[in-house]
């Protein structure tokens, strides 16, 4: 209730979305959509698998990202 | 038999695609012929921008940044950051205009040069013009338009790549482009 009654009080583009401030990891896999998306829709010679490509694509940054986290995580608590 | 000379234009017809590429992303591809292509980059870069904006508020358009403060005073410096939000769209250059006039400096002036103060809640119970975002909602939502101005400056690298090639010979929905007077 205290959540829906925060959201109601949010004032859109004046104040920022703390409900993603301890959450600030879901925003992560909309953004590679979009990055995957654009790059996909720049680069293909035709649509036709535009979809399916930016899907690939998609997973294939999120998993990158996540293992570059574990990597430098092991580094930093290694050294 | 000899052809006729075509006339080229003054300005090519890419000038005027990468402006309004420039005004509205994914527009110079749409006037350009791909028009599918020039939807999905408007939806998508618009998507991304408005999402930064809603994530990490209006404050996260901002020229002037604020290196350290010694000595009371307080060095500022120009946020890298904003130069990737302009490539997308010139909305960019009115929004940091306003943020910055919302600013206040030490004694409470508004839109000052040497204003760096977020502005405060007014005496009568009204609230402050914005709140500024700070942390993670700060950085992903300067991340997400940042990267929507980067994606529209490689959209338009492209639409001058795509308006200098030569038009392909496409049968049915397609016309044969040919130069006047070339068998």
């Amino acid at each position: 209730m205290n959540g829906l009654i925060t959201f109601l009080a949010w004032r859109p583009f004046l104040e920022p979305l703390m409900f993603f401030q301890e959450r600030w990891y879901w925003l992560l896999p909309p953004l590679a959509f979009a990055v995957a998306l654009v790059w996909k829709a720049l680069k293909l010679p035709t649509l036709e698998r535009l979809w399916i490509e930016t899907i690939k694509l998609t997973v294939t940054i999120v998993l990158a990202m996540a293992g570059a986290g574990v990597f430098l995580w092991i580094l930093t608590e290694s050294v | 038999m000899e052809g006729k000379q075509v006339e080229e234009p003054l300005i090519p017809p890419f000038v005027y695609a990468t402006l309004a590429a420039w005004v509205l992303p994914g527009l110079g591809h749409i006037l350009l012929g791909h028009t599918r292509r020039g939807v999905i980059l408007l939806i998508s870069l618009t998507s991304l921008y408005v999402s930064g904006l809603l994530i990490g508020g209006l404050s996260v358009i901002d020229s002037i940044s604020i290196e350290g403060a010694e000595g009371g005073r307080v060095a500022k410096q120009n946020n890298l950051w904003y130069y990737g939000q302009v490539m997308f769209n010139p909305v960019t250059l009115a929004i940091n205009s306003w943020h910055q006039g919302q600013k206040l400096d030490r004694d409470g002036r508004q839109g000052r040069p040497e204003s760096l103060l977020p502005p405060q809640p007014g005496r009568d119970g009204k609230p402050a013009a914005y709140e500024p975002s700070l942390g993670r909602v700060n950085e992903l939502g300067t991340l997400y338009c940042t990267l929507a101005g980067v994606l529209n400056l490689l959209a338009i690298i492209d639409l001058i790549g795509r308006s200098s090639a030569p038009a392909p010979a496409v049968a049915g929905r397609g016309r044969i482009v040919q130069r006047e007077g070339v068998a």
